[in-house]
């Protein structure tokens, strides 16, 4: 159905992009920074030891600390960055002891004693100065007065890691980080972090490379644009040729039978929900500690749910909820795919895979209460709590949700074979097939982080996880999707969707999997990962761009309104919410995305709440408004018609959107901003610090943020649990058993189609819709069916 | 007169800038074929599909989406502005204050004059 240039596009683009990722990633562990075996102060006194900065790091995962500060700036953003953190509180100790020692220049000797590196790799033993071992002596005793206090009020529970031991390696962890960010790399004249965090007591500013690739990143992104514009204005991508006359007559949704697997949807959908409610509570108790440190209004709510769990479970849930909906809506057009044919158990198939991911959402949920809490003893990163923000679920758990989302591949594979035995590999079936198989996949990449790993290796398979898993792969899903489901309403011909999903593909395969380096600038990767990343990332920009002019080919649905169709179009909704995904894609993920993208912005940005910004606009925006969306679509058919009422969809449509709008301008966008100008002012670590958070003007914007959220949850989020649970409570009655398939039509029909010039010989359908199909066709087929076809028995 | 009221001023007029920028956009057409992006597709179609209009659904609930945005920004702006006075109110601060918000004030009105003029004709 597809020309066959397209298949080879794809094909070479995707590979060409995995293949410099699998050499990045060759070159990460090449050149991440090394752990010295022993390190020693000048005087030959044993500091700490390679041993103690990996205990330190299984301590900062365990006790859930990623998501209280963070590390080269990852991590969560109330607790300080301990890289920097560490860095400039030893400078400053260091400089001290030399201006006491009455050297003649204790700024420069400072500079000098950190950039210098003095790990000898034959011995594997790293020399600090006596000052900086001092410093480090002193510093064990400030973290734990930090992470031990008794009181609480800093984000953390009371007494959170008081263990002397854990203490001393931990805070080797956070002294080895601040090392690799101020000792220049073998060769160079910059640190293993590029230089990061800007810190002026160790002169660490940016490099060349950060200000270099800046430059030329915004110049492949102008060059990109213009050169996708252009060609995409020049030809005719897509294969539209004549104005679509085709009558479209809507099913009113109760005349729709449904199968038991999509009637079993309805529960995904009760349960997404649930959980949207939970991940959104637990998100407002996460801005509280930000608003209000001390207390939650006379409660001390550090004690049950101190900020660094509720972030844990916020972040978690952020992808528990969307996955189950897409997960919900795979299961729910997979019939609709087949041409309304379901096997035998698959409604069963669909509870035991539904039973399966409330098991592990609960598990994981409790398990990273237990694990933080120090519950589980040695079984704490198996059953308990991992660390790594995002992926911070138990490997127990985290193996068990990529299992589900195997047999969820399974099912959607028995519901979807008959139909892909009779179509070419390039054909839609396939395509969503294979973008759904690729959501496990991807998501398994996860487990080749574990809390062993050095922090440098760690953090390039999380972010395969967090960017390329969310942003290639659950985008590729959502394309193939949201384009099937415009195909099956009739609304869009399939061949025009082929089309969109390859060149969504094509662009994806060429900014997204390559740019996924964006977020590793100043991880300890070298130079190259930087380079790459900002010239790729900001190619990412492109198909954002393009996908905003695309959606809006998709919503041609106004122009069908001369129809003759008796029933209205029942998706408004629905379409809604996936106009709102356009409207932030551009938004949230463009612009906000971009704000932050290049390596200068970044260098001092990251970490700051801009980052936060983009991360909500984008993530709640697109995929939280996808899923909703969704969920819109599918309820239209679970709810029956006596039941719906336009009212409930309308209302959560306005509170998400303009809560989110809300969040973003009233808080994040200001308060990022501000931040970012404290770290260019004053360095790093001092922005980062619970000293400026607490500041007035930046807990003024904080409270700020109070009437969005409200409007947000009570508006947004409990219609929509009103709605699913309508879904559940009014399942519409009729059943589709396997034997129906052949009885009723699904959704929509065409009508016959008006007699045109073009088509000569009569038989309904235009000459020029096949000239596209002439040559290269990878699967010669009959004329293009018209869209009833694909939804029609 | 503090920093902080400053900033929130100068935050205020970016505000506008914001309102006036998504309102733009809102009023740019929805209806992709009339975009040159796709002057190819007007190139190698005969019978180009017929524009959408602005009237005609679901541009005309989206068109309404992007103003009720521009609105809430100048309602946040007002609302931040109007927060940063009871904090910060020696005369020259709400002088200031007062001064960005009378373009903002306006530009509301005129944004919801227009969003209730806006006609949605949902899918019937």
């Amino acid at each position: 159905m597809i020309a066959r240039g397209w298949v080879q596009a794809a094909v070479l683009v995707t590979l060409g992009g995995f293949f410099v990722l699998g050499f990045l990633a060759f070159r990460t562990y090449e050149a991440q920074p090394p752990i010295p075996d022993r390190t020693v102060s000048a005087s030959g006194d044993l500091v700490f030891t390679g041993d103690d900065v990996r205990d330190g790091q299984k301590v900062f995962l365990r006790t859930g600390l990623m998501q209280y500060g963070s590390i080269y700036g990852h991590g969560a953003y109330l607790g300080p960055d301990f890289t920097a953190d560490y860095l400039h509180r030893s400078a400053t100790l260091v400089r001290e002891a030399h201006t006491g020692d009455g050297s003649a220049d204790p700024g420069e000797r400072t500079v000098e004693e950190y950039r210098a590196n003095r790990y000898d790799e034959a011995t594997g033993t790293l020399v600090f100065s006596d000052a900086q071992a001092a410093a480090f002596t002193e510093l064990t005793g400030h973290y734990a007065d930090l992470l031990g206090s008794p009181d609480g009020k800093q984000g953390l529970r009371p007494h959170a890691v008081t263990n002397p031991g854990e203490v001393h390696d931990v805070t080797a962890y956070f002294a080895w980080t601040a090392w690799t960010a101020a000792a220049e790399r073998p060769g160079h004249d910059y640190s293993y972090t590029n230089n990061w965090p800007s810190e002026p007591l160790v002169a660490n500013e940016p490099t060349g490379h950060t200000v270099t690739w800046s430059v030329l990143s915004l110049v492949f992104l102008l060059v990109g644009a213009g050169a996708l514009f252009t060609a995409f204005g020049r030809w005719n991508f897509l294969g539209w040729h004549h104005r679509d006359q085709r009558e479209l007559r809507f099913h009113s949704p109760d005349r729709v039978r449904l199968t038991p697997a999509q009637r079993t949807t309805a529960w995904f959908f009760l349960v997404m929900a649930g959980l949207f409610l939970v991940q959104v509570l637990l998100g407002s108790a996460a801005q509280h500690y930000r608003a209000d440190l001390a207390s939650f209004f006379g409660l001390p709510l550090d004690r049950w749910l101190p900020y660094n769990l509720a972030r844990t479970w916020h972040t978690q849930l952020s992808i528990f909820w969307v996955v189950t909906s897409f997960l919900a809506i795979g299961i729910f057009i997979a019939p609709l795919i087949a041409r309304g044919w379901e096997p035998r158990g698959q409604g069963l198939l669909t509870k035991v895979l539904l039973g399966a991911l409330v098991v592990v959402v609960t598990g994981s949920l409790l398990g990273e209460l237990a694990g933080q809490r120090g519950w589980l003893g040695e079984l704490w990163s198996l059953l308990g709590n991992q660390g790594w923000e995002y992926l911070d679920l138990g490997r127990v758990w985290q193996v068990l949700l990529t299992l589900g989302m195997a047999v969820w591949v399974v099912i959607l594979f028995r519901g979807l074979r008959r139909r892909l035995q009779q179509e070419s590999v390039a054909n839609m079936p396939w395509l969503f097939f294979l973008a759904a198989l690729a959501l496990p996949l991807f998501y398994a990449v996860g487990l080749l982080a574990g809390p062993d790993t050095q922090f440098t290796a760690a953090d390039f398979w999380r972010f395969i996880v967090v960017h390329l898993w969310v942003e290639d792969f659950m985008e590729l899903f959502t394309t193939a999707t949201v384009a099937y489901l415009f195909v099956l309403l009739g609304v869009v011909r399939e061949r025009v969707a082929l089309a969109v999903i390859f060149l969504d593909i094509v662009l994806y395969g060429a900014g997204g999997v390559i740019g996924t380096m964006h977020h590793l600038y100043f991880s300890g990767e070298p130079a190259e990962h930087l380079a790459l990343g900002a010239t790729f990332s900001a190619l990412e920009v492109v198909p954002l761009l393009f996908l905003t002019v695309e959606a809006w080919g998709f919503l041609q649905i106004g122009a069908r309104r001369h129809s003759p169709s008796s029933t209205p179009f029942p998706h408004r909704w629905a379409v809604m919410f996936l106009a709102a995904v356009g409207f932030w894609n551009f938004l949230g993920a463009g612009v906000f995305g971009f704000l932050v993208n290049l390596p200068i912005v970044s260098y001092y940005e990251m970490g700051t709440g801009l980052t936060a910004n983009h991360a909500h606009a984008a993530m709640m925006g697109v995929y939280g408004m996808l899923a909703v969306g969704f969920a819109v679509f599918a309820l239209r058919y679970l709810i029956p018609e006596d039941r719906w009422s336009d009212r409930w969809p309308r209302i959560a449509f306005w509170s998400l959107n303009l809560g989110l709008a809300w969040m973003s301008f009233a808080t994040l966008l200001p308060g990022g901003a501000l931040q970012l100008y404290k770290v260019v002012e004053s360095g790093y670590a001092d922005a980062r610090s619970l000293g400026y958070l607490q500041g007035g003007t930046n807990v003024f914007l904080e409270w700020l943020r109070l009437p969005g959220d409200v409007v947000f949850i009570a508006g947004g989020v409990l219609p929509l649990l009103w709605m699913t649970w309508l879904g559940v409570r009014h399942r519409a009655g009729r059943t589709r058993s396997p034997e129906d398939a052949e009885l009723s039509l699904l959704f929509t029909e065409v009508g016959p189609e008006p007699a045109r010039a073009g088509d000569h010989d009569g038989d309904g359908v235009r000459d020029d819709d096949r000239d596209g199909d002439e040559a290269g066709d990878v699967a010669r087929r009959d004329p293009e069916p018209p869209a009833t076809e694909a939804v029609a028995p | 007169m503090s920093g902080e009221a400053l900033l929130a001023a100068g935050y205020v007029v970016l505000l506008l800038l914001v309102a006036a920028g998504l309102s733009l956009y809102d009023r740019q057409s929805t209806g992709a074929w009339e975009s040159r992006v796709f002057a190819g597709y007007h190139r190698a179609t005969e019978q180009a599909p017929e524009s959408p209009g602005p009237d005609t659904w679901p541009h005309s609930e989206v068109h309404r989406f992007h103003g009720a945005v521009s609105v809430s920004v100048c309602v946040i702006a007002l609302v931040l502005a109007s927060a940063e006075a009871v904090r910060h109110h020696a005369p020259a601060e709400i002088a200031l204050l007062a001064a960005v918000c009378l373009p903002h004030g306006g530009y509301l009105a005129v944004l919801v004059r227009r969003l209730r003029r806006a006609r949605v004709s949902p899918p019937r």
